[in-house]
């Protein structure tokens, strides 16, 4: 079959192509593959820092302190250089069942380090056992009350934003923050002052119990609260008042989201 | 046209459309990847996953956007047609990074936890008290849903056996799932977003299809002789006003579109707009080796009778036309699909032109 001569740009699939239509293409196709790798670079480049947590799985770490499992599990190392190193499960979900026989003992567990900042995460792996160590009595880790505060930020789950998931906050994240509370994992309230710094806080309920479920629904939005801010460890928690979490619609999200860095 | 099925027609021209549209994908995802891994190296680095998602939802919707401008390109200018002629190939293609992105962002964000994973689409948290608050995952998954059942259906086999109306119809869900898109993007994303890439990502796409589709729809419109189907014969002008091997199309009423072509120089005939393929728009085609050729996939009829030349059965609606001097007078009332009727010669043409 020929084409007509008169329909020099019109284009059928199984006919050859008019000479008008083959040009065009050897240019536009190159143009189009350039516009889509530009775009990918515009749209890329655009993306935000999700801070400078790790998740290190080229090796496990052994951690020995002081273990207690209220409201999270935490093992308080102490000596020179205290820190509190909090428990995790390998995957969405909060260790407190594994570390609860062992409450109130010096105990030594190895798993996978997770770190930013001053914060440091041990996630269990199905090998990991908690091995009892000598009693040398309880740690001295007496909570300071710090006083009442107010405050403004986003709830977070500790987990994926300590640098299991980079970025682990904002929208986008939202819905495996909630799965991480409903899980058990620590919740963090993530503010950040005046100058910009960011702060973490975990959060705990008015008795002093895991905050985890009842927090799940109110993750990666903007929220106020208030409550009794108190030091144990290294750490700062917050014992919110029930009730006293707000939503924030007139704030965007934007600026607590995944620019979020702690340290 | 009548065939037994195969899964992919080949030839050589869809598979240098499928090569370039997957070079243009691989290309996409390499650079998206590259340049934040250049960008946020060593403890910065973003999670490979998430970046993965990330290329994957903005290729999708930067691929969705294109397919939806090429009808109305198409229209606007004939040069655009052989983007059209694969453009199932780049609509499954789209569902293919779609799905992997839906898939992906299950197992990261949904899966490992207390919930089964699909449960927990439909129960992420939220409330409808702000933007900010809304759940924007169910919209992506009704999308995608909507996107798999036009992949699924997007073979000749489904179009033959569903008709072309229901399978246009079907098709027509498109534009559903463009919406649910811009709203899921709307709900998500562009929430976590402080640079304004989003609603500009987003906003372009908007009104380049808009602006398109309305420009399409207006020359269209102005191309199409607007007659009432009650006249016995309607007036369409000099026939000087046809192209040779070329149409111009009319509205007789009730939707029915008229294609009037001019063909051989001195022939004319009448024929419905409407391609049985995918209901392509006949009256934007031409005429080749004797036949009425549809633009969209090159489905030839007959001017003679609206008949598929064989092997093939295809058969459209023919109509009557008449000369008044220069002027071509149409019959509204369509004839049987596949009726044979005199053709119209221009007889005096040497002589009037």
């Amino acid at each position: 079959m020929s084409q007509d001569n008169e329909n020099t740009e019109f284009f059928v699939g199984y006919l050859q192509a008019p000479a008008g239509i083959s040009k065009f293409y050897k240019i536009v196709v190159p143009v189009l593959l350039l516009f889509a790798m530009g775009f990918s670079f515009w749209v890329s480049s655009a993306q935000k820092s999700a801070g400078q947590g790790v998740w290190d799985l080229s090796g496990e770490v052994e951690v020995r302190g002081y273990l207690t499992v209220d409201p999270y599990p935490v093992i308080h190392i102490t000596g020179e250089q205290p820190r509190s190193v909090i428990l995790v499960e390998q995957t969405k979900m909060g260790a407190g069942e594994s570390a609860r026989p062992y409450a109130n003992q010096w105990v030594s567990v190895s798993g996978f380090a997770i770190t930013r900042g001053d914060w440091t995460m041990l996630q269990l792996v199905p090998s990991s056992t908690f091995t009892v160590l000598e009693d040398a009595g309880a740690a001295p880790l007496a909570a300071i009350d710090m006083g009442e505060v107010e405050l403004t930020g986003e709830i977070i789950d500790s987990k994926c934003f300590l640098g299991v998931m980079k970025p682990g906050a904002g929208k986008a994240h939202r819905a495996c923050a909630s799965m991480c509370l409903r899980g058990g994992i620590p919740p963090l309230l993530v503010v950040k002052n005046a100058q910009g710094e960011k702060y973490g806080f975990m959060l705990m309920n008015e008795n002093g119990g895991s905050a985890s479920i009842e927090l799940a629904n109110q993750v990666a939005v903007p929220v106020t609260l208030s409550g009794r801010m108190e030091q144990r460890g290294d750490m700062m928690y917050i014992r919110y008042s029930e009730g006293s979490v707000e939503k924030l619609s007139s704030t965007s999200l934007a600026s607590y989201g995944e620019s979020l860095a702690y340290n | 046209m009548s065939h037994d099925y195969v899964a992919v027609q080949w030839n050589h021209r869809k598979k240098v459309y499928d090569i370039a549209l997957w070079a243009g994908i691989a290309l996409y995802i390499a650079v998206f990847m590259l340049v934040s891994i250049v960008q946020h190296p060593g403890i910065e680095a973003l999670s490979p996953m998430t970046l993965l998602i990330r290329a994957l939802a903005t290729l999708a919707f930067f691929l969705l956007s294109i397919i939806l401008c090429i009808g109305p390109l198409a229209r606007l200018n004939t040069k655009f047609l052989p983007l059209l002629y694969n453009r199932r190939h780049m609509g499954v293609s789209m569902f293919i990074v779609a799905l992997a992105h839906a898939v992906l962002a299950t197992i990261w964000y949904h899966s490992f936890g207390v919930q089964n994973p699909v449960v927990a689409i439909f129960s992420s948290p939220g409330s409808f008290d702000s933007a900010a608050d809304i759940a924007f995952q169910p919209f992506g998954f009704f999308a995608l849903l909507i996107l798999f059942v036009m992949a699924a259906t997007s073979h000749d086999y489904w179009n033959a056996n569903l008709g072309a109306p229901i399978w246009k119809a079907l098709h027509m869900g498109v534009y559903i799932a463009y919406a649910l898109l811009v709203i899921h993007v709307a709900l998500g994303a562009m929430q976590d977003d402080s640079t304004g890439l989003v609603p500009a990502m987003v906003g372009l796409s908007v009104l380049t299809v808009g602006s398109l589709h309305l420009a399409a729809a207006v020359v269209s419109r102005k191309a199409d002789k607007e007659i009432a189907a009650e006249e016995p014969w309607i007036n369409l002008g000099s026939w000087r006003e046809i192209e040779n091997n070329s149409a111009i199309t009319a509205s007789v009423g009730n939707n029915e579109r008229v294609a009037i072509f001019r063909y051989e120089g001195n022939k004319l005939a009448a024929v419905s707009n409407v391609c049985k393929h995918q209901n392509g728009p006949l009256g934007e085609g031409r005429v080749i080796d004797g036949c009425i050729t549809c633009p969209w996939h090159g489905f030839q009829y007959r001017p003679e009778d609206g008949r598929a030349p064989a092997p093939f059965e295809e058969r459209i609606a023919t109509y009557q036309l008449m000369l008044e001097g220069e002027n071509v007078l149409l019959n509204p009332l369509a004839l049987p699909e596949g009726t044979e009727r005199p053709v119209t010669e221009i007889v005096d043409m040497i002589a009037s032109t």
